[in-house]
């Protein structure tokens, strides 16, 4: 029998993104593979055009994607900003661009392209708790934006006890200020 | 309820902070100035106070716990739970439950946020913002001073909007009965929509669904906006 070691591992610290949108099977169901597409398609390239510099998309998950990002504060303002052109192009198109997203800041293995760890698990968890239009986070993401970003209020969903996680996570619901 | 048994001093604006993994949590405000906790779970449970006003209780780690608790009236209260009912009643202030397979019910309160994935929400009455989430179980609200739900599969019910609604859900029917002091926005993917407007407000009605019937029984005008759209959904606004 052998034995396949793991290659050398690198862990980075950065705030890692999942995003959904709401209803995605639904919507294939009701008006096909075609449509279904360029409802993925137009999440894609808003999200391409919005990313800061340094941040990616680490992959695609069905109808959600999975960003990493260097700078907590930027995770943050990024989330907001697409919320806000998600609800204008969903306006503008008619689509249903329905899209949740959860942000944890913490640190994460990098295989190949891709970014796995605890962390990541805690960050798609926060994103099943979300609901359309929102942008939820974790209390260390919060902490790493030092408690606020101008422009934004953070408000507290409180301990929120998730699958697969041995400890309830504080979580918070973040929103443009008006 | 067999258990343990916490007694402690409501001081300033009391808020509860509660965390069990599972086991029914049941909080009522009545006429009383002290917080009652009986934890029906294993021992080794955690209760915390500060100077504020908060009592946090935690059930212990990867533990359950039935939690039974009585506090002063217009209490906050936040819930974390994975399973397990939610039950709040008497009158309290601000309310945040989140749990994962759990029901939701809710007395009376002043705002809200309440979000679980599977279960089912009932609210009475919140007279300022009423946020609720739930995937697959139905909304059921009875008066709401701002009302937003969302949902997937399940049915959204509120019954007297006082200010602006919005919902949005990709399967579950609608129904909503509104003031008509605020605005009214729903979007559904397949789901009916039925707006109910007092006698004698005309609305601004922006109705659209590619394939579903649109009924518009009030006269228009600019009392409020009604912006119901739905893929193919039937939109019914009329008087009640």
């Amino acid at each position: 029998m052998t034995t396949a070691l793991a290659p050398s591992s690198k862990v980075v610290t950065g705030a890692v993104v999942f995003t959904d949108i709401v209803g995605f099977t639904e919507y294939t169901a009701l008006r096909g593979d075609d449509e279904a597409l360029q409802l993925l398609s137009l999440q894609e390239r808003l999200v391409e055009e919005d990313l800061p510099p340094g941040a990616r998309i680490v992959k695609e998950l069905g109808d959600g994607l999975l960003l990493w990002f260097p700078d907590a504060r930027a995770a943050v303002e990024t989330c907001l900003r697409l919320q806000s052109r998600f609800e204008e192009e969903a306006a503008a198109s008619g689509l249903p661009l329905w899209v949740r997203m959860g942000l944890h800041w913490g640190q994460q293995t990098l295989r190949r392209n891709d970014v796995v760890g605890h962390d990541v698990n805690i960050a798609s968890r926060i994103v099943d708790v979300a609901g359309p239009g929102e942008v939820l986070l974790s209390d260390a993401t919060l902490l790493a934006i030092s408690g606020g970003l101008a422009g934004a209020n953070f408000e507290e969903l409180g301990p929120v006890v998730m699958k697969g996680l041995p400890n309830p996570i504080r979580l918070f619901r973040a929103a443009r200020a008006r | 309820m067999s258990g343990n048994r916490f007694h402690l001093p409501a001081k300033g604006h009391p808020c509860l902070r509660l965390t069990t993994r599972s086991g029914r949590v049941s909080v009522t405000a009545e006429d009383r100035s002290d917080i009652l906790v009986e934890a029906g779970g294993p021992s080794m449970d955690q209760v915390e106070t500060d100077a504020t006003g908060q009592v946090t209780f935690t059930s212990a780690r990867n533990g359950s716990a039935s939690l039974e608790v009585r506090c002063p009236v217009g209490t906050d209260v936040v819930v974390g739970t994975a399973s397990g009912s939610v039950e709040v009643r008497g009158d309290l202030g601000q309310v945040r439950v989140t749990t994962i397979s759990g029901s939701i019910r809710v007395g009376r309160a002043e705002t809200l946020d309440i979000r679980t994935v599977s279960g089912s929400i009932e609210v009475d009455r919140c007279a300022g913002r009423c946020r609720v989430q739930t995937k697959s179980g139905r909304v059921e609200v009875g008066h709401a001073g701002h009302a937003e739900a969302s949902t997937m599969s399940g049915r959204v019910e509120v019954t007297n909007a006082i200010g602006g609604v919005r919902v949005r859900t990709a399967s579950g029917q609608v129904e909503i009965g509104a003031e008509g002091q605020g605005d009214v926005c729903v979007q559904t993917l397949s789901g009916s929509v039925r707006v109910r407007l007092p006698e004698g407000v005309r609305p601004a009605a922006r109705l659209a669904s590619k394939t579903g019937r649109l009924i518009c029984d009030c006269l228009q005008g600019n009392d409020c906006v009604v912006d119901v759209s739905s893929l193919t959904g039937r939109i019914e606004v009329a008087p009640c």
